[in-house]
């Protein structure tokens, strides 16, 4: 009895939830049908959708607390791993973007127990330098990656009835990625793993005195985020067409998924994917045209924003989860 | 040949030793763990580029400027520093973190993404001591970094304000109950860690190209300088500075630019699994 009062009431809380996120996927699959002239929106929307998956990767591990200041490391493997594997094996890109999500979470994995030890800021810095050693492998491993020249010609996506590569593809790819890795991180964050990443966050030694393995868990963990991240970098490679180690293994992409789930709010599931929507559309829209070339700066400002103004993010301002417990 | 190499090594290292103490006096007394330092050394270099190329001033007028300047931006940086709440350290790694993307940016929208760098000819003239030649340049960074750090070191070690301050940074509390002001010694020591930066700004304008994004490797390395030295351990800072100056040339020449940013980042990956607590093990 007690049993089934418990899951109406979970279902009462999350089902409202539930129901507008799927709403407004559905609305967004509808999108083309309505701007398919304004084919600029849609490239837009298509960026903050892989913006917003890489954020909810980054999220899934900030979740246990440990902030990674070097998610394009894995973000560059996989697009790494998944243009090299589609341009040696001659793979379709829904094949090969797997072998990138793969490269990502072996990254990750061996990160995971090469940091081990490190909490908090040391996490945080060992991550910033860890983005330097595959970006030196594929600089100087000329055989393999051509160095600096980059790899050129990595197939584009192919749906049917759509053009190769047309802005339209890219988006559906990007949206139906989206969805599913929401849907993935939703399941995680709302079963036990989720709710032992919350108390690792909170306090890790009482956590592991009532039996939560931290190493186990944070090791899983930061495999499926930088799988997610993998799988982005390979979905950016097929979709530009060309990568080159200074290109993927940039700051950039370290920063973007912090930003972006810091300003949407990282104690919230979907705040991530907020945060990008909303970034991603101020930065094409307002900053683009006013500073042309440090457009960027958006992204500084909303980080420093956030840090002093709002720790819960703009989901935490909404009052989405209001607990008290910031966490660190 | 090796001599020349050794001689360029010891002077990157001075260099390295400087803004290590900029950083390790900014960290020691107010725990902020600034990411942003290599982006305050490129504003630095900036700021001397414009008082060079723009109003005709010449090197040494150009130093004064950029300390001036660095200061004036260290008490707004404070401010803003001393809002951010607990947890310290990783609340001010992500806010520097913004604060590098933002300066980044800054720099672009004023400077462009050219690669710039301050014109000294001068400087490459050679000066025989003792059958050795100097350059002109690297002589002067080691008298800059030579004075610049006597004066640090018989400051902290040999004057009451000094003696306060490497207390405050070992324990705030019982230093405040000791009645020295606490908060009066934090602003003078992070304004002086940043003069440090200002300082060496122009040095880093005029021995590299800068450019927008080139900071980054120089935050590494007075993170690494910092963690191996301890805070507030002005000697060590310099032979940890000297040592990385020397490790930089020889990857240099032995396999190539290509292989510095990397090496300096597998350097500090394996410092921080040596010591997993990083700076909180020096307290």
């Amino acid at each position: 009895m007690k049993v089934i009062t418990l899951t109406l009431r979970l279902h009462q809380r999350f089902f409202p939830k539930v129901l507008t996120v799927t709403g407004f996927i559905l609305l967004l699959f509808l999108v083309p049908l309505l701007a398919i002239q304004s084919s600029f929106l849609l490239q837009v929307l298509s960026t903050s959708f892989l913006y917003a998956a890489l954020s909810l990767s980054w999220n899934l591990l900030a979740y246990s607390g440990h902030i990674s200041l070097g998610h394009a490391a894995f973000f560059g493997l996989g697009a790494y791993g998944s243009a090299l594997f589609a341009l040696n094996f001659d793979t379709d890109p829904f094949t090969s973007i797997w072998a990138g999500g793969l490269a990502g979470a072996l990254l990750a994995a061996f990160s995971g127990i090469l940091f081990a030890r490190l909490r908090g800021a040391y996490f945080a810095l060992a991550t910033l330098a860890l983005v330097e050693i595959p970006k030196m492998i594929a600089d100087n491993w000329v055989s393999l990656t051509r160095g600096s020249l980059g790899l050129l010609n990595i197939p584009p996506f192919k749906l049917p009835l759509i053009n190769a590569n047309s802005n339209l593809t890219i988006y559906l790819v990007n949206l139906s990625s989206l969805t599913i890795l929401l849907l993935v991180v939703a399941l995680i964050l709302n079963s036990r793993w989720g709710w032992a990443l919350r108390a690792l966050r909170q306090d890790e030694k009482v956590s592991m005195t009532i039996g939560i393995n931290s190493n186990f868990y944070t090791l899983i963990t930061i495999s499926v985020s930088g799988f997610g991240a993998g799988i982005c970098g390979a979905i950016f490679a097929h979709s530009i067409g060309i990568i080159e180690p200074g290109m993927v293994f940039s700051l950039h992409y370290s920063a973007l998924p912090m930003v972006m789930a810091l300003f949407g709010g990282r104690f919230s599931v979907i705040g991530p994917v907020v945060g990008s929507l909303v970034l991603t559309l101020l930065d094409q829209f307002v900053f683009q045209p006013i500073f042309p070339s440090g457009h960027q700066i958006l992204y500084g400002l909303a980080i420093m924003i956030t840090i002093l103004f709002m720790p819960g993010g703009l989901m935490g301002l909404l009052g989405a989860r209001k607990h008290g417990i910031t966490g660190s | 040949m090796y001599l020349k190499l050794l001689i360029s090594g010891l002077a990157l290292g001075s260099f390295y030793a400087i803004i290590a103490l900029g950083f390790s006096m900014i960290f020691g007394v107010t725990r902020v763990f600034n990411l942003a330092h290599g982006e305050l050394l490129l504003a630095g270099g900036y700021v001397a580029y414009v008082a060079c190329e723009r109003f005709g001033l010449g090197f040494w007028p150009s130093v004064p400027i950029s300390v001036l300047a660095l200061i004036l931006l260290g008490v707004i940086l404070y401010r803003v520093f001393r809002a951010i709440k607990e947890p310290l350290e990783l609340n001010t790694i992500v806010f520097t973190f913004g604060l590098v993307i933002a300066l980044q940016n800054l720099f672009l929208i004023f400077f462009s993404a050219d690669y710039r760098i301050l014109t000294t000819p001068e400087w490459s003239t050679t000066i025989e001591i003792f059958n050795v030649s100097f350059t002109r340049g690297h002589l002067s960074m080691f008298l800059t970094a030579f004075i610049s750090v006597s004066a640090l070191y018989f400051v902290l070690r040999h004057t009451f304000w000094g003696k306060a301050l490497r207390a405050t940074i070992q324990d705030r509390e019982a230093v405040g109950l000791l009645g020295i002001d606490v908060e009066k010694n934090s602003i003078l020591a992070f304004l002086g860690g940043i003069a440090l930066v200002g300082l060496a700004g122009p040095f880093f304008a005029s021995f590299h190209y800068i450019h927008p994004t080139g900071g980054i490797e120089a935050t590494l390395i007075a993170i690494i300088v910092t963690i191996v030295a301890g805070v507030g351990h002005v000697r060590a800072v310099i032979w940890a500075g000297w040592g990385m100056g020397l490790l930089e040339n020889l990857v240099t020449t032995t396999l190539g630019a290509a292989f510095r940013e990397g090496v300096t980042s597998l350097v500090l990956i394996a410092i921080l699994l040596y010591k997993p607590c990083g700076l909180a093990d020096n307290q």
